[in-house]
């Protein structure tokens, strides 16, 4: 019943903040991307567009998020939205969560339609040009895409946290994109340092304090199993996917403590 | 006003500093190659995006005017290489601008990486295998990635098998030690294709060793070296020249009968 309303309050909120323009622009840049970059594909287009179209959904869902996230928690605070909100018989912890539920699953639609568009462009673009093992993989998409969700779970649950504690409104953009890009990346320079040691004086000293990060953030790049899709191989999925779902799923739970934690401690002056 | 002046003051001052100093240009030589780690946080963390985008841009912009450049290629395909190893128009190029474009090893050593990541492409270790035999005549590394890319072959696999097997003879200079070990591999390949490759290549050589022979007969018979595979007719020694299965033939130069080898041009034996 609460959630049922939830739900409707953000979609409200969501279309009030131009959401569905933002929806399109997304989608927009996700198919032009895909099948532009089918054209510079010299012997893989299928797989390039594929690979480029997964890459811009990576990029552009995070901005979504922090744009939703703003409107939805942040202007709550700023906008002092919560003399209305809050006056209501629910606690705080509930509203936190049920909207940010709400919104989980309306990210989870968005992502379900740009998959299924993107399905099908590479099915086109394959169409073209055929090459002996076909670019998607039906159950191996849906892997792909989940860990995908996850990924974008975890920051989300940041976003949320960062817009319960900040005061300045463009914290939650720069917080969550920092988080997003030192995350997804720390995990994969750390094995190009080890490789590539002629870069840094002291490569090890670098491998090791990078390595010291890796108790601080999830390695989210590591979320990135977009190889089963664009080979169609399951020894690209990692043995210990299991651990890294948990790991991931405990953090995002962690962070969202947090933001609960922080809410029901903040005065409002 | 005060700004005024000092806006115009700054200017003036740039402007004369510009013309005033001896324009000592320091070239760089060479363009620009981003290291891989930090090419990965220009492009958002994402390795696969950094890999397609930057193979992109090489096959775009890493030719002037129909030349290579090659200085500038060999060091940006490596970065790609260590960014996505498994990137099929990476190592496709690299073998096409590097290797043939005279960085042989530094396309081998793509190759190499595309040949571990992808572990289910034919096409690498084949590729891999030639350059190391063609290039650094390194036979043993060759067959061995020959053998790799026949294992992950469909239907090359007797072509790369019989490639491997024939690299191998070529080594052995003794004509009829080559011929025993040809025999012996035609009577163990398992594969119908190989077998019969195997087949048509003995055939081959037993033609050439019996060129041979005939001329051994004639040199101890004349006692002098022979001058046209003719007179070898001529004497009887042979009935007539011995037939090629492969329509290659044989050739007489330097008073030695050799396998004749197709030619192609700028590529000669070396």
């Amino acid at each position: 019943m609460h959630f049922f309303r939830d739900f409707l309050v953000t979609l409200r909120i969501s279309l009030r903040a131009k959401f569905s323009w933002v929806i399109l622009c997304i989608f927009l840049a996700c198919a032009l991307g895909t099948l532009l970059s089918a054209y510079f594909g010299g012997r893989q287009p299928a797989v390039v567009a594929l690979d480029v179209g997964v890459s811009i959904i990576r990029l552009l869902m995070p901005f979504l998020i922090v744009m939703l996230v703003q409107e939805l928690f942040f202007n709550e605070f700023d906008r002092r939205y919560y003399l209305a909100s809050l006056t209501y018989p629910r606690g705080r912890c509930n509203l936190l969560l049920g909207r940010f539920f709400a919104f989980l699953w309306v990210l989870i639609f968005v992502l379900l339609v740009v998959g299924v568009l993107q399905f099908g462009l590479v099915v086109f673009i394959d169409a073209i040009y055929p090459r002996s093992a076909p670019a998607v993989y039906g159950h191996y998409y849906l892997i792909v895409f989940s860990f995908i969700a996850l990924d974008l779970l975890v920051l989300m649950a940041l976003a949320t946290l960062l817009a319960v504690v900040a005061s300045t409104p463009s914290f939650v953009l720069i917080g969550t994109l920092g988080f997003m890009l030192v995350s997804r990346s720390y995990g994969d320079i750390v094995d190009l340092l080890g490789r590539d040691a002629g870069l840094v004086a002291n490569s090890e000293a670098y491998r090791e304090s990078l390595g010291v990060l890796g108790y601080l953030l999830p390695d989210l790049g590591a979320l990135d199993l977009r190889m089963l899709v664009l080979y169609g191989r399951p020894e690209f999925l990692p043995v210990d996917w299991p651990w890294l779902l948990l790991s991931s799923l405990g953090y995002a739970v962690g962070l969202l403590a947090l933001a609960v934690w922080a809410l029901q401690r903040k005065r409002f002056a | 006003m005060l700004a005024l002046f000092c806006f115009t003051m700054f200017s003036v001052v740039s402007q004369w500093r510009d013309l005033a100093t001896a324009p000592e240009k320091t070239f760089i030589e060479g363009r620009v190659v981003i290291a891989a780690p930090l090419l990965l946080l220009l492009f958002g963390g994402d390795r696969f995006l950094a890999a397609n985008l930057e193979t992109m841009r090489l096959a775009a912009t890493g030719m002037d005017l129909g030349q290579a450049d090659t200085g500038y290629l060999m060091r940006a395909q490596q970065v790609v290489a260590e960014l996505n190893p498994c990137h099929e128009d990476n190592y496709y190029l690299a073998n096409g601008l590097l290797t043939w474009g005279g960085a042989a090893r530094e396309g081998t050593e793509v190759l190499r990486r595309a040949s571990a990541c992808r572990f289910w492409d034919e096409l690498p270790p084949f590729f891999y295998g030639f350059n190391k035999f063609f290039f650094e005549r390194d036979k043993v590394a060759a067959a061995k990635y020959l053998e790799l890319a026949a294992q992950r072959a469909t239907d090359n696999a007797a072509g790369f098998r019989k490639f491997a097997i024939m690299i191998q003879v070529e080594d052995i200079q003794d004509e009829r030690v080559a011929l025993e070990f040809l025999r012996n591999e035609r009577d163990q390949a398992k594969d119908p294709r190989l077998k019969d490759m195997l087949a048509k290549r003995a055939v081959r050589l037993e033609g050439l060793v019996a060129l041979r022979e005939a001329q051994r007969q004639y040199e101890k018979l004349q006692d002098k070296p022979l001058q046209a595979p003719q007179q070898l007719l001529d004497m009887g020694l042979l009935e007539a020249f011995p037939e090629d299965p492969l329509r290659l033939g044989y050739e007489f130069i330097d008073g030695r009968f050799m396998l004749k080898k197709l030619k192609v041009a700028g590529v000669e034996d070396r």
